[in-house]
């Protein structure tokens, strides 16, 4: 097992583009040979960060100096752990599979669009489309977790059809817009147009009543799924976002598109 | 002075799964669990063995409920994944409040959720969690959660042994304690009535449509009528308790738990012999020494 540190070199003033970052086999000592894209012009590794190599009882990459230019860090993760220790751009964790992804510093757009498993942890903020599909295609998130202790921007969970995203703070508009399956967990408030164009999946709110026409009153739940979560939720995470005595009010839609989404909000 | 006898019981290699039942209060969720093996005492014509093998505390089960972990055996894959289905449908789901969870993990899945869902009529909601799919099926008293596949595992069936004695209040008494104590060994299960069986049978019969009939060897009323019989004129009483279980060790274990149990209890009286089923070594691969449990 081993423990690969970088720490960049120059402060990023230009698009830098770590795709490549995630050939990084940890069995194998191919670190010297990846080349990353900065401002379009083709680097060695080494020649922009500076790269220790430590053993570990775990499969490790930190990395930190990286800043809002820095776009596709973790892009196909599939083995390990990322952690960030700065901000970062955008598409990050994008299309991943597996392992895990945690940043201290807040993102930029697309953080696990398309992605299909594994976890990213982020302990700040991230802008818009959280989980939703990258451009050009038509489906969201996939599966995995997506946990943002700080806020989110707009659209989040477009079209997502898997997986689990929480958010700490405040959502902007249009979150779970076209939301094919998957669970969202929002703490806080969140902008307009929730949930707009709903056709399945499940909306959990602690804040807002629905004033939405496009959903309706379904009365009180007591749904076991929740107490799944919440047990998913401790065992990943070691905390419950509710209590397993929480009740909750249901709401269903989006009934303008014939929609079976469900939106439970936490009865005061 | 009760004698062990030089023989062995003999077990045959069998498909097993573990199914996790929950429910809203830990009675309900022995109702459940009760229903789902009832008639299930011996593949002989039940299609499967099953038996509750633990209770479950709310920190143990995937939805914080009270549960409890069963243990379903069968001679093929395609009569597990039917009886599976069937009494998961049957027994599981109509009873209330209940929830149903897969137990093990393996490459060979049986459809459970997966088959089940289909009573949702197009209602049922998929959810993907820690790479498992959970249905949640509508019902009348709110929701069924039901995984989406069980998995099956290597079991083996027909880990037994047989106490003889003077009556039958002194050999009930023994064996009763006996299963007291097995039952808290895991991976293993007494499927028959209170974990006793009183027909011990053996394979075939004059009768061509049989494939089991009465072991006339340990049958009281046949001490005389058959030159073969077992039994002294003092034995006027044998019952059998039958294990299957995940894996020799803890059968081997639930065994010698379940002789000692006899062995070292204070009352003696009216115990005469413990001795085992088998068949010459012929039916299985699996043999448990007497002797050597001890």
């Amino acid at each position: 097992m081993k423990k690969i540190i970088l720490k960049a070199k120059i402060n990023f003033e230009s698009e830098l583009n770590l795709k490549n970052l995630s050939k990084i086999n940890f069995e194998e000592k191919i670190i010297s040979k990846i080349n990353i894209l900065y401002d379009n012009k083709e680097f060695k590794l080494q020649e922009l960060f500076k790269i220790q190599v430590q053993k570990s009882d775990k499969n490790e990459l930190i990395i930190s100096g990286t800043n809002r230019n820095c776009d596709y860090l973790g892009w196909k993760w599939k083995k390990g752990t990322l952690r960030i220790k700065s901000d970062v751009g955008s598409f990050l964790g994008v299309q991943m599979i597996n392992g895990k992804i945690i940043a201290e510093g807040s993102c930029e757009h697309h953080v696990g669009s398309g992605m299909t498993g594994g976890k990213i942890f982020l302990k700040s903020n991230a802008y818009d489309f959280v989980g939703s599909p990258l451009p050009g295609s038509k489906i969201g998130m996939n599966g995995g977790l997506i946990v943002i202790n700080g806020k989110a921007g707009n659209f989040l969970g477009l079209q997502m059809r898997r997986g689990v995203i929480f958010v700490g703070q405040d959502v902007g508009n249009n979150c779970c817009n076209n939301m094919i399956a998957g669970t969202v967990i929002l703490k806080k408030s969140f902008g307009d147009q929730l949930g707009l164009g709903m056709k399945r999946g499940s909306i959990i709110l602690f804040r807002k009543k629905i004033k939405s026409a496009n959903f309706v009153d379904s009365g009180e739940s007591q749904s076991l799924f929740l107490s799944l979560l919440n047990n998913y939720f401790l065992k990943v995470l070691s905390f419950k976002p509710f209590s397993n005595k929480d009740k909750f009010i249901r709401f269903v839609g989006d009934i303008k598109m014939d929609g079976m989404g469900e939106i439970f909000v936490k009865k005061n | 002075m009760i004698e062990i006898e030089n023989t062995f019981a003999e077990a045959f290699p069998m498909k097993a799964s573990r199914l996790i039942i929950t429910a809203l209060n830990i009675n309900w969720a022995k109702k459940a669990a009760q229903s789902f093996c009832g008639f299930a005492t011996s593949v002989i014509a039940c299609g499967c063995e099953a038996g509750i093998e633990s209770e479950l505390s709310q920190k143990e089960t995937p939805d914080g409920r009270p549960g409890v972990s069963i243990l379903i055996f069968s001679m093929s894959s395609n009569e597990l994944k039917k009886q599976i289905l069937n009494r998961t449908g049957q027994c599981i789901m109509t009873s209330p409040t209940s929830a149903v969870f897969s137990g093990n993990n393996s490459a060979d899945k049986i459809p459970l959720g997966n088959s089940l869902r289909y009573f949702g009529d197009g209602y049922q909601i998929s959810k993907f969690l820690d790479n498992k799919r959970f249905w949640r099926i509508p019902v009348m008293d709110g929701e069924f959660i039901c995984e989406d596949f069980a998995y099956q595992m290597k079991g083996i069936g027909g880990g037994n042994f047989l106490v003889l004695g003077n009556n039958i209040e002194s050999v009930l008494g023994a064996v009763e304690r006996a299963v007291k104590k097995m039952n808290e060994v895991k991976n293993v299960i007494l499927p028959f009535p209170g974990g006793i069986v009183r027909s011990g049978s053996k394979v075939g019969s004059k009768y061509k449509n049989l494939i089991a009939s009465t072991n006339f060897e340990y049958c009281p009323s046949l001490r005389g009528v058959t030159t073969k019989s077992k039994l002294n004129k003092d034995t006027n009483c044998v019952l059998e308790i039958v294990i299957d279980g995940i894996n020799r060790e803890d059968i081997e274990l639930a065994m010698k738990v379940g002789i000692s149990e006899i062995l070292n209890s204070r009352i003696k009286k009216g115990i005469s012999k413990i001795s085992a089923g088998n068949y010459g070594g012929k039916l299985g691969p699996y043999l448990f020494k007497l002797k050597d449990l001890i």
